[in-house]
């Protein structure tokens, strides 16, 4: 597999390079919060209900608390793209080590461990969340935990099913003859091979725990300190047609932060579709 | 119709004129017919929150009241002179010497269940059941009353020790209805499954309680007042959503919103809409006070600096400008500034967030050291606004605020209990003071009963003192100045932080007719409701 | 292997799978922090001693963990899931209450994306040739549909067809006391049915457009299409007779995957339009601290999540024998 082609076919996808490069606007723009907004998004400082492009200092608009929307966009990005970085790493370690064992051990192991992830991926996930982060008290903590529990089986999956098939390939068989311990096997042979689509099915997971992460807070079930993106849309259900901002914004920053996380995604599996086909292809 | 040129000595022309005569009369009556009210028809309101239960007897809650007024009646109620009106009693006599009131109770009166309604009823509500229900009424009892007795299966004696002129309004069909007996006796009362389900002598019948949607109530075909009620029942909706019952309201759906229904966001818009009339009779009565109360037992809302900071560091007229937009005025004291009992030279809470912080240090407590709970019991809407307002209003001096949402039940359980360190709320000030504000600063208060007695855990022996006297002292300069020490001392102390001084605009289509009829509003029964022109 | 096999195979998978539910409740009342007795005596309950008493006694507290288990999946199979003090009645009742609304809100959803989904999937798959442009527009259409949040597009949907164009009703499942009868009973439920159920397929409308645009468009490249159409035969007869019913069989598959995210969806859509379903019921369960209703709401739903699952395992068998033979997943 060349990395070079795998990027430049990835860069020759104009979807792909928007999303990616809005990801990283959106990025630095965060990290830059505290310097590019004065005032702290919970802070209520200026005219309530305030629309956008009225006020420089306020250019989003405000809240009917007189918050700042701007700064709770930024702070909501925050919240939503740490909770997809922080989900998607715990979940590519659950469902990676699951997976691994069940795909090298094979057997019964390999049985009950799908026959658990299958369980996790049919129950409805937002509902198991909402009661997870309940029982546990809403955090940013819980619902990290929520999310990588209904998302890891996908993972889990897919790195048992690269297993299975890189398994009975000379090059693992070659290994096992010449003494390498499965760990080594599994992290110098295997797992390089399965990067591919598991960087794919990341993007998806990213994209699900964004979602999720909105679901909860909208529900009430956030982070109490937290100004989430779907706070803000619940905080403005009562002012639907008053302050149409309100929700709009926030609802459009989740819709474009998904869309370049998928198109992200999509940009990914194309580029490394080609080497797939040559490799590992089970 | 053109006339027949004739000699003025005809034979017809008497005839035309009885003619004439008859079809304008019947015209006439005609015209005033359509001015009857309309039979028939349902109304639709809302329940918002959901009440906790369905006896305003025993839960005091607005939302209770607002289903169970309208199912069970007391012996009078207050029109919008605040003059008293017969309900149950149809006629009372008072003895010179303040000391004996005499009731006369309606006949023919039948509970719900075709049980007939009589003087048992009332002599069990106020000898047996209030005294043990609404600890409030208890102490008046015992502080006044010597007895009561039947004298007569339609007739009931108050003999008391002292004068005692609130007397009456204590026993309003808004707040003390009269319960039924062969129900009610030898029960748990705050158990019984009839709150649940309440049978009452109202115009209307309980029907039916799905919970989460609505709470029906069918017409009471056998209403002893003939002819009444006009609807052939009320629909209370439950909408949690605020957005949701205001576009019912437009849309016809939902006929008439409380104060608090609606968003207080809103109602300017909805006030706007052709065929909406909005109208702030009806709260006459009630002088309504929003208030945040302090769980004065807890470190560090023990200390009186402390609390005073709190309120100097809540921006009051922002609250009642962007929280409930406009509905109100900051209020001026402990007192509703409108009664003769607010003394107007009182010492004012200006916002002054260095002044706040100011005291904070002076008191020397690390306010920051423990999570402070503000309860709230209304998902949605301004007072949940106004909890998160004011966490992070209390931010700057460290306090750690924690909002704790919930709904209407267990709020009011958990208040009920102290379980809480701080939650808003608000009463009625009836008048006099020393009805109802009271509860909430009497050391004999500090009960576990409702959220409306002394959950402060406030104990002032000067406070009782002063209380004391302005029941014992007669209307004059002299009390007033008692008064004014007292709510000197209260507006100090601070167990309890006024807010704001509410206003209540009921909004209504106007094909909703004599919707506020007395004043206690919409607390009471609607047995003269009617719809003009077809419901939607 | 054949039929009753495979159908036995499937029901025994499912009813592994149920069990595994009730594990998973019956795990997460007792991993919360607390006395599980309070926790499921909820806000309402705390105060009476005698309620927690006799809820530890039939919780079986103080036995060994397994036993525990052993008590609650006898309960359950009595169908007692508990007690609501907050609303004085059992959870089962509650939920029962409940349920039809959430059948009809996630059934109708179903068959709307399903449906529409499939048409449109194909559509673009047959327009990609000489109508590009249909194709972009759907399969773009399509991924923005998936990115949008359910709950977003719920309150926007009630913003226009509520508020401003005043054609449907925003909440409820019915006008209330309005005493309607046959036609107009139906068409006014409808009324209300319509934009909940609108707000809740569009998620699932997405998924079905990609699956079986990409599953048409592999099975029109197969090698029978070219060898149906080297016979002679009619273009549209080629496709419905083929393509279709080998296209349908990854989306039927996917289907079953999804209704746990049906139901999930259901939940918020219930949220925004107040629609009583279960998933409102949990929420408002939510408020009152009512841990029993909780258990039980999640306990209901994933039991017919899983059941659906095994009716649409068992349509797949429909579409394609070959499924469950050796050799296959």
């Amino acid at each position: 597999m060349n990395e070079v082609s795998v990027i430049r076919r990835f860069l020759a996808q104009p979807s792909a390079v928007i999303g990616a490069g809005f990801l990283l606007l959106l990025s630095l723009l965060a990290l830059a919060a505290p310097w590019l907004t004065n005032s702290a998004p919970w802070e209520m400082n200026t005219t309530p209900l305030l629309a956008p492009f009225q006020d420089p200092a306020h250019w989003l608009g405000s809240d009917m608390l007189g918050r700042d929307l701007g700064s709770g966009l930024l702070y909501g990005a925050r919240v939503s793209l740490a909770v997809a970085a922080v989900s998607s790493l715990a979940t590519l370690l659950v469902g990676a080590m699951v997976g691994a064992v069940a795909g090298y051990f094979g057997g019964w192991l390999d049985g009950v461990l799908m026959r658990i992830a299958e369980f996790f991926q049919i129950i409805p996930q937002l509902v198991l969340a909402v009661i997870l982060v309940a029982v546990l008290e809403p955090s940013l903590g819980s619902i990290i935990l929520a999310i990588t529990l209904v998302t890891w089986p996908a993972v889990a999956r897919l790195v048992r099913g690269e297993f299975l098939s890189l398994r009975q390939r000379e090059f693992v068989q070659a290994a096992q003859v010449l003494g390498q311990s499965p760990l080594a096997i599994i992290t110098r042979q295997i797992l390089p091979n399965a990067l591919a689509p598991l960087l794919v099915t990341l993007t998806f997971v990213a994209a699900t725990a964004i979602l999720t992460e909105a679901a909860l807070a909208f529900l009430g079930l956030g982070d109490p300190d937290a100004m989430s993106w779907g706070y803000m849309i619940n905080a403005s259900r009562g002012l639907l047609r008053e302050a149409w901002w309100m929700s709009l914004l926030p609802g459009l920053a989740i819709l474009l932060c998904v869309l370049a996380v998928n198109r992200v995604g999509e940009g990914l599996r194309v580029a490394f579709e080609p080497a797939r086909r040559q490799g590992a292809n089970p | 119709m053109p006339d027949r040129p004739s000699s003025p000595s005809s034979p017809t022309r008497p005839l035309r004129r009885v003619l004439m005569g008859l079809a304008a009369s019947a015209l006439i009556l005609a015209g005033s017919v359509q001015a009857e009210p309309r039979e028939g028809g349902v109304l639709n309101l809302v329940a918002q929150p959901e009440p906790p239960s369905l006896m305003h007897g025993v839960v005091s809650h607005v939302s209770t009241q607002y289903v169970s007024g309208k199912i069970l009646q007391g012996l009078l109620t207050y029109d919008t002179a605040l003059q008293p009106k017969p309900v149950l009693a149809k006629s009372w006599t008072i003895a010179p010497d303040g000391l004996t009131y005499t009731f006369d109770l309606q006949d023919g009166v039948r509970w719900h269940d075709g049980q007939p309604f009589t003087s048992a009823d009332v002599v069990f509500s106020f000898q047996t059941f209030y005294p043990e229900v609404d600890k409030r009424l208890g102490g008046i009892f015992t502080d006044y009353v010597t007895s009561i007795e039947a004298t007569g299966p339609l007739q009931v004696v108050f003999h008391l020790k002292k004068p005692f002129a609130p007397l009456l309004s204590s026993l309003g069909s808004g707040l003390r209805p009269v319960v039924p007996r062969h129900l009610y006796e030898g029960t748990d009362f705050r158990n019984n499954p009839y709150n649940l389900k309440p049978v009452g002598t109202g115009p209307f019948v309980f029907e039916e309680w799905k919970r989460g949607a609505y709470i029906k109530l069918g017409k009471n075909k056998d209403y002893w007042k003939k002819g009444l009620p006009h609807l052939d029942g009320i629909v209370f909706h439950v909408i949690p959503d605020a957005s949701s019952r205001a576009a019912a309201f437009e849309r016809g759906d939902i006929q008439a919103l409380r104060s608090g229904d609606a968003d207080y966001s809103d109602l300017k818009r909805l006030t706007a809409l052709p065929g909406v009339q909005s109208s702030e009779k009806g709260w006459e009565l009630y002088a309504g006070l929003a208030f945040l109360q302090i769980n004065t037992r807890k470190p560090p809302l023990n200390n009186p600096k402390v609390r005073q900071a709190i309120l100097y560091a809540l921006n009051r007229q922002f609250i009642v400008d962007n929280i409930f937009f406009g509905s109100g005025k900051v209020a001026q004291g402990p007192f509703v500034s409108t009664t003769p009992y607010h003394d107007p030279n009182l010492a004012q809470y200006a916002y002054d967030l260095k002044k706040a912080k100011a005291l904070i240090a002076e008191s020397g407590v690390d306010v920051g050291a423990v999570r402070i709970r503000l309860l709230n019991g209304e998902k949605g809407g301004a007072w949940e606004r106004l909890a998160e307002y004011t966490k992070q209003a209390l931010q700057p001096l460290g306090f750690k605020v924690q909002v704790v949402t919930s709904d209407a039940a267990t709020w009011f359980q958990r208040v009920s209990d102290w379980d809480f360190d701080l939650t808003y709320n608000f009463i009625f000030q009836i008048g006099d003071p020393y009805l109802t504000t009271a509860y909430l600063y009497r050391s004999d208060y500090i009960l576990k009963t409702s959220p409306f007695a002394n959950v402060s855990g406030y104990n002032s022996p000067q406070a009782d003192a002063l209380w004391s006297q302005v029941a014992d002292t007669p209307e004059g300069e002299q009390r007033r100045q008692v008064y004014s020490r007292l709510e000197n001392q209260l507006n100090n102390d601070l167990p309890i932080a006024p807010i704001f001084e509410m206003r209540y605009p009921t909004l209504f289509h106007s094909q909703v007719k004599n919707l506020l009829q007395t004043a206690t509003s919409l607390n009471e029964d609607d047995e003269s409701v009617y719809l003009d022109g077809p419901a939607p | 292997m054949n039929a009753a096999l495979f159908l036995g195979a499937r029901l025994g998978r499912a009813l592994l799978m149920i069990l595994g539910v009730l594990v998973l409740s019956f795990l997460l009342i007792r991993l919360a922090p607390g006395d599980p007795a309070l926790l499921m005596a909820g806000e309402a309950g705390v105060d009476d001693a005698g309620y927690i008493d006799s809820l530890r006694h039939d919780m079986g507290l103080d036995q060994p963990l397994p036993r525990q288990l052993l008590i609650y999946l006898g309960r359950i199979a009595h169908l007692d899931l508990g007690y609501s003090y907050r609303n004085q009645t059992s959870v089962w009742s509650l939920i029962a209450e409940r349920l039809p609304a959430t059948l009809a809100l996630m059934g109708s959803a179903f068959l709307l994306s399903s449906l529409a989904g499939i048409a449109l999937g194909v559509l673009a798959a047959r327009s990609r040739e000489r109508r590009p442009w249909l194709d972009g527009l759907i399969a773009q259409g399509a991924l923005l549909l998936y990115a949008v949040p359910t709950f977003w597009l719920a309150m926007l949907l009630i913003l226009l067809f509520s508020v401003h164009l005043d054609w449907l009703p925003a909440f409820g499942l019915e006008t209330v006391a309005a005493d309607l009868h046959g036609w107009a009973w139906l068409a006014d439920r409808l009324r209300h049915l319509l934009l909940p159920c609108l707000s809740l397929s569009f998620l699932f409308l997405a998924l079905y457009i990609h699956l079986t645009r990409a599953a048409t468009l592999e099975a029109l490249g197969q090698e029978y299409v070219y060898t149906a159409r080297a016979k002679g035969l009619a273009p549209r007869r080629i496709l419905w007779a083929h393509v279709l019913r080998n296209a349908l069989l990854p989306v039927v598959t996917f289907a079953g995957l999804q209704l746990g995210q049906l139901a999930s969806g259901a939940l918020l859509v219930e949220v925004v339009y107040s629609w009583p379903g279960i998933g409102r019921l949990m929420y408002d369960a939510l408020a009152q601290r009512d841990y029993g209703v909780l258990m039980g709401g999640f306990l209901v739903i994933s039991t017919l999540v899983v059941g659906f699952n095994l009716l649409t395992d068992l349509a797949c068998r429909l579409l394609d024998p070959r499924i469950g033979a050796p050799g296959q997943s």
